[in-house]
């Protein structure tokens, strides 16, 4: 947790995070001003509006580590190790946001009605699935694998486009939840989930092998 | 007994790239203390960081010791908008070390004066201080270091060697990089030649 909690703090010292985690809370606030704001479906409308964001988020997370900081956590702790933990800090800083994102509504009472647990749970975990998938596909676009951030920037947005062409979660799960299909939102997650963890696989062996 | 040993080790970044390091085999002994020289864009740096295992060989394997009995430091830390302080409290818990050895060693290299500024504000020479001092503190059995003399003054000179000297008494295997005739206050055991790739061992 050390090595986490250092990414971290390196990075909202930087400062760079905090562009990014300014628009998602405003996106978020401003997506939940319109009422009626039925539970599961904004959470998701919500989580699909908000991909680009958590993508940017973690993109500058990922790098605001410079390259000799980087090469001393690799010889400290080794190069597969040190791919798993920034992509753990990484996963960390993005889901808090996304919790952050169903906290305000919650709070500030923005819902159509009072939350039951279940409901804030499927929304915690749709908002915390959908965080993860970001990152570990903000990761593959991150350095040392991509290094140049137009690059970078330019495959994030095809992915996003590529998203929302085949349908794929959380697009699918908005509009799942949007017809109140619980199945289908809970497959969406299922597969966030499964995405997240394949694509973190992938990145650390990139991230190994290009160091 | 060797530390590390390369064996066949090359290195390019790329397909289309050149080899900036070609059939490297070589060994790390405990205890003694290794000088690495070489022009300019020769391959030092990419050497070290493969012994350092932060980066892969492109070809070759690298056989190490056991995590964490690695010091490295690079040629120039990246400027993290932290105090020395919290960098190196940070950089000990990482390392599993006490934070009380990095204050002794920055206090060794004169850095003590500057353990709240910001590392971002520091000159070059303090810089490279704080990297030494986060490669040292946890007793490392093996430091690498790349070219720690570089930008720091005489008096930290003498107090690296110094420092240096106790570790490889203490049976730790110390390499780096350098430029010109190595450090009079420093006993150099092997000095290695990096020549179009490929490493030679001089007198």
């Amino acid at each position: 947790m050390a090595v986490v909690r250092y990414l971290i703090t390196v990075a909202l010292r930087r400062r760079v995070v905090l562009a990014p985690l300014a628009t998602l809370l405003g996106a978020d606030a401003a997506l939940y001003s319109a009422p009626p704001n039925p539970v599961l479906a904004t959470a998701a409308a919500v989580a699909a509006y908000t991909l680009p964001i958590q993508l940017w988020l973690a993109l500058t997370f990922f790098n605001s580590l410079h390259d000799a900081d980087r090469d001393v956590l690799a010889a400290t702790v080794g190069r597969r190790r040190a791919a798993w933990l920034r992509l753990l800090a990484g996963g960390v800083l993005t889901a808090a946001a996304g919790a952050a994102c169903v906290a305000y509504p919650v709070a500030a009472g923005r819902f159509a009605h009072p939350v039951s647990a279940a409901e804030l749970a499927s929304c915690a975990a749709l908002a915390t699935s959908t965080a993860l998938a970001a990152t570990a596909l903000a990761a593959l676009f991150a350095e040392p694998t991509v290094r140049h951030p137009g690059q970078a920037g330019l495959g994030l947005t095809l992915c996003t486009l590529l998203a929302v062409w085949l349908d794929l979660p959380p697009i699918a799960v908005a509009r799942a939840a949007a017809d109140s299909a619980g199945w289908r939102v809970a497959l969406g997650i299922g597969w966030m989930s499964v995405f997240a963890a394949a694509a973190a696989s992938i990145c650390s062996v990139l991230w190994d092998r290009r160091a | 007994m060797s530390v590390i040993r390369l064996e066949a080790v090359g290195k390019r970044y790329g397909r289309k790239h050149r080899w900036v390091l070609k059939g490297i085999s070589a060994e790390l002994r405990h205890g003694e203390a290794v000088v690495l020289q070489g022009p300019n864009g020769g391959g030092k740096s990419t050497l070290l960081r493969i012994l350092a295992g932060a980066c892969a060989p492109t070809c070759g394997r690298r056989l190490a010791p056991r995590l964490g009995s690695v010091g490295y430091a690079p040629d120039h830390l990246g400027d993290a908008p932290l105090t020395v302080r919290t960098h190196l409290h940070h950089q000990a818990r990482i390392h599993r070390a006490n934070c009380s050895m990095s204050i002794d060693l920055a206090a060794r290299l004169a850095l003590a004066p500057l353990l709240d500024e910001r590392l971002h504000d520091l000159s070059a020479g303090s810089l490279q201080k704080v990297g030494l001092v986060q490669a040292l503190h946890a007793g490392p059995r093996v430091l690498i270091l790349d070219e720690p003399f570089s930008a720091i003054d005489t008096a930290a000179r003498i107090a690296l060697c110094e420092i240096l000297a106790e570790r490889t008494g203490d049976g730790a295997a110390v390499i780096f990089s350098h430029h010109g005739a190595a450090p009079a206050e420093l006993t150099i055991d092997r000095c290695w030649v990096l020549v179009d790739g490929r490493l030679r061992e001089s007198a």
